[in-house]
């Protein structure tokens, strides 16, 4: 049985018949779009546009918080190590302070105030040079170095 | 492909089967021995690699005394200290040995340390730190820093470094320092109240935590713990540095002048409270140095031979930080008079009427006890045998009280237990038991001698006879504060028992009065006010017998005032005088008198003069500064002065004595009215005179004198001292202070 094609009635063959079928195109009718489905795929699209900001917007976020967190850390690096520069600097500061307390202390011992005062010629007031004032309870002073002092009464 | 038989896959099954098997047990076996066996350990090793952990030194607590004024205060300090495993680091030989050089030169230079001290430091190559020099001070701290960044190519500070750390600072150097003790390298208190209150003052120490990262470098803030540290707290003592500076003024002077051997010791106490005013020993020590000897014991220990030196020199350390008072006992002589007295009047055994008659000596058991007075004292009542100090008088009391009584009485004056003050090392007084005294120990005992008390436990028992005869706990600290001056602890009185009654202990005190207004403690004199006191000297028998040795002796002086209602007593003692005189009456007496005279006002105790006294007192020099010569002249006449006018202005442009210090009547008042007038004359040697004498000489010299000490009570005394040494420059009218004491004192216990 002869299953050739012939073209156009020709004995040659028809070779398109051992060529791939050429695809047919669709007939597509475009069909007018209903409101509904307009709609529809304007929704999706905006949707897309937002999910997509999100996602930009989200990682901009993210990085943003990493950054400021970091920045903060810093900052609190920074801040912490000044306080500790100060208290260093209280602290030797304070060290002076009690450097220089001593050595005033030192100068103003009685031994020191004697002498020194002996040697510019003075002489402790005589016991009858003193006078002495009678204290009651209410006319007292105090110092700062916690000695009362009384008012005379 | 041959396909693995059954056998084959069964073996290898087995095979695979045993390995892990053995790689999940010895895994297992050792998690067992990482977490369970050894987990403590494994697990301080991560935190030792994994944390930063250091202690914070609490701040030790201050000493003040009981007017607030600093004793003891810390400060920061530095330790300079190399790395010599980093120096050996550097890999160019060169660069190592010009660091090492640098190093060398620069930290000796500052620090004042043998640069082959530092080599050698340098050159311990294994260690990774070695201390230079230890509490190094902010100046030296600060060219330290100034030298390790002075050259920043050798990059110095990578090898030399500076730890803080903190020193103790005692302000006013040696006063008070058998009290206040001192500390040792790492701050910990090692004698009087810095190690009595070590634990106090110390404070809680901090803590920090952190977390290191992988290099080994430390985290600070990220994963740290503070635990702040607590700084230990304060003492408020109940010493007055002005008390206690006269106090050791005046003991240091009697020392050097008697030629004291032993040391000499000095207590001030409020009798009422138990308070400590003062306390002192001389020689001393400076805390600041306390491994510092006195110029004398350096010069023994370099006079010893070498293998001996370090002994001798430890030895002398010891005994200038032993605290006098309370850890020497002593035989108290005829100072203890004033206990046995007590004993007899609160008994009823004697009273002020009954009389007995010395004849120079007393038989007790076939033992011959002699008086002072060979010839004796005659027929005297008891306030005139305690004036007299009168041994056989004594001897004869303590026989009538009898050995049951007297040890009764002797334990409840606290003679047979320490005081319990709060210092370290009271000594344990040495006496004769109840069960032990016989008649001659009950002898020598009333009147001092045989047993053995410490200068704390004998001022306390004087205390309870004259302050209505309560037995008072002495202390030295008044208050405990916090670092924000909050009080902690009050310490109060403790009184322990009534011993006498207040009407025997009111007798005592007008006996004591009267022994040194007219008795053996004349030259514990003050004018204007009323004291009390015994005086004594013993013989320390045991030691003349040790040692072969004569004349070893302690004179001593036990003081009251005012003694209207007494609230201080003072005790001196100097242990082996070896001067012209060794009396305590002679020489420790006029100490007492000293102190008393210069802290009574200080404390607010008002003189009282009688007519008598107010007549001798000296006149207060009135100011003519600026004025002409002819008014001066006239306002220093009528004021019953004299004047020496040098200069030839017209003005009066300086005077000596100054306007208000106070010379006695007939006075030189020098008037300068010349700038350039220059008038110095030598100061003339004033002491071993008379009144008159010491007034002559001095007028004549034209200087003014100021009499101290014991001149209204007798005529027979001798000036002793002067303000200004003899040979000195100074310039005319200048008033110098003579003191004066009597030579007719006997106070001793005689045992033959």
């Amino acid at each position: 049985m002869n299953n050739l094609k012939y073209y156009d009635d020709s004995l040659a063959y028809n070779f398109e018949l051992f060529m791939p079928a050429k695809e047919k195109k669709a007939k597509i009718v475009d069909m007018p779009e209903s409101p509904r489905a307009k709609a529809a795929r304007k929704k999706a699209s905006k949707n897309m546009v937002a999910k997509k900001t999100s996602v930009v917007i989200g990682t901009l976020l993210i990085l943003g918080f990493l950054l400021f967190s970091l920045f903060l850390r810093s900052q609190v690096t920074e801040t912490r190590a000044k306080i500790e520069k100060i208290n260093n600097e209280i602290t030797e500061a304070t060290g002076e302070e009690t450097q220089i307390n001593i050595e005033l202390e030192k100068k103003l011992s009685y031994k020191n105030l004697d002498s020194t005062a002996y040697a510019m010629g003075m002489r402790k007031a005589e016991k009858n040079q003193i006078v002495y004032i009678k204290a009651n309870e209410k006319n007292k002073a105090e110092t700062g170095s916690g000695v009362q002092f009384a008012e005379n009464n | 492909m041959r396909q693995p038989s059954k056998q084959m896959i069964k073996r290898m099954f087995v095979i695979l089967l045993v390995l892990v098997i053995t790689t999940v047990s010895t895994t297992g076996i050792s998690l067992i021995n990482i977490m369970i066996v050894n987990g403590e350990k494994y697990q301080q090793m991560a935190t030792e690699q994994q944390l930063y952990d250091a202690r914070i030194t609490a701040e030790r607590g201050d000493i003040y005394d009981c007017n607030y004024k600093k004793l003891a205060t810390s400060a920061p300090v530095w330790t300079v200290f190399v790395t010599p495993n980093e120096i050996e680091a550097i890999k160019d030989k060169t660069e190592r040995q010009k660091v090492k050089d640098k190093i060398t030169d620069g930290l000796s230079e500052i620090l004042n340390i043998e640069k082959s001290k530092i080599t050698e430091d340098l050159n311990k190559t294994s260690t990774y730190y070695v201390a230079i020099k230890k509490k190094v001070e902010k100046t030296v701290a600060d060219k330290v820093r100034k030298f390790l960044n002075s050259d920043k190519e050798l990059a110095l500070s990578t090898y030399v470094g500076l730890d803080e750390s903190t020193k103790r600072y005692y302000t006013n150097d040696s006063l008070a320092s058998t009290v206040l003790g001192f500390v040792g390298d790492d701050n910990q208190g090692l004698s009087g109240a810095e190690l009595q209150y070590d634990e106090t003052l110390t404070g809680t120490p901090g803590r920090i935590v952190a977390a290191k990262n992988a290099h080994g470098t430390d985290m600070p803030f990220t994963y740290e713990k503070k635990v702040d540290a607590k700084p230990g707290n304060s003492l408020v003592l109940t010493i007055d540095t002005y008390v206690q500076y006269v106090t050791e003024k005046y003991l240091n002077t009697a020392v050097v002048n008697n030629k004291v051997g032993q040391r000499g010791a000095a207590i001030v106490m409020n009798v009422n409270t138990g308070e400590i005013l003062a306390m002192a020993t001389k020689g001393d020590f400076n805390p600041n140095d306390p491994f510092t000897l006195s110029a004398e014991d350096q010069k023994t220990v370099d006079g010893t031979k070498e293998d001996e030196k370090k002994k001798v020199k430890s030895d002398l350390q010891n005994k200038q930080w032993r605290n006098k008072t309370i850890s020497d006992p002593y035989e108290p002589g005829s100072v203890f008079k004033v206990i046995t007295e007590s004993i007899g009047l609160e008994e009823g055994v004697c009273n002020l009427k009954q009389t007995f008659t010395c004849t120079g000596s007393i038989f007790v058991a076939g033992q011959k006890y002699s008086c002072h007075k060979h010839g004796g004292h005659g027929t005297q009542t008891l306030v005139e045998a305690t004036q007299n100090s009168c041994n056989p008088y004594f001897i004869s009391l303590g026989q009538s009280i009898g050995v049951n009584v007297f040890s009764k009485y002797f334990a409840a004056f606290g003679l047979t237990e320490k005081t319990g003050i709060d210092l370290p090392g009271e000594a344990e007084p040495q006496y004769h038991k109840a069960n032990k005294m016989g008649p001659t120990e009950l002898a020598s005992t009333s009147f001092g001698q045989t047993f053995k008390v410490t200068p704390i436990q004998l001022i306390t028992a004087l205390s309870a006879t004259v302050n209505g005869g309560k037995l008072v706990q002495p202390h030295i600290v008044k208050k405990i504060i916090d670092s924000d001056k909050n009080v902690v602890k009050n310490i109060d009185t403790n009184v322990k028992r009534q011993v006498i009654s207040k009407e025997t202990s009111k007798t005592v005190s007008n006996i004591l009065e009267s022994v040194v207004s007219s008795g053996g403690g004349k030259n514990a004199y003050v004018a204007g006010y009323k004291i009390g006191g015994k005086t004594g000297t013993s013989q320390k028998v045991a030691e003349m017998l040790a040692s072969g040795k004569k004349g070893l002796y302690v004179a001593s002086f036990a003081g009251f005032a005012p003694m209207d209602n007494p609230e201080l007593a003072v005790l001196v003692l100097l242990d082996e005088p070896h001067g012209s005189n060794y009396y305590g009456g002679t020489i420790s007496a006029p100490v007492g008198g000293q102190i008393l005279s210069d802290i009574l006002p200080y404390l607010g105790y008002e003189p009282k003069y009688s007519a008598e006294q107010m007549q001798s007192m000296a006149i207060s020099v009135p100011n003519v500064v600026g004025k002409t010569v002819s008014e001066a002249k006239s306002a220093l006449v009528s004021a019953g002065l004299n004047y020496r006018i040098i200069g030839s202005g017209e003005k009066i442009i300086k005077q000596l004595p100054t306007a208000t210090q106070t010379i006695y009547k007939n006075g030189i008042v020098i008037l300068y009215t010349d700038e350039k007038s220059d008038s110095k004359a030598e100061v003339p040697k004033l002491t071993g005179m008379t009144i008159s004498q010491v007034n002559s000489t001095a007028t004549n010299a034209g200087f003014n004198v100021s009499f101290k000490g014991n001149t209204l009570t007798s005529s027979a005394v001798v000036s002793y001292s002067q303000s200004i040494e003899a040979g000195t420059k100074a310039e005319k009218g200048t008033v110098i202070e003579v003191y004066f004491r009597s030579q007719e004192t006997g106070d001793i216990g005689l045992v033959n």
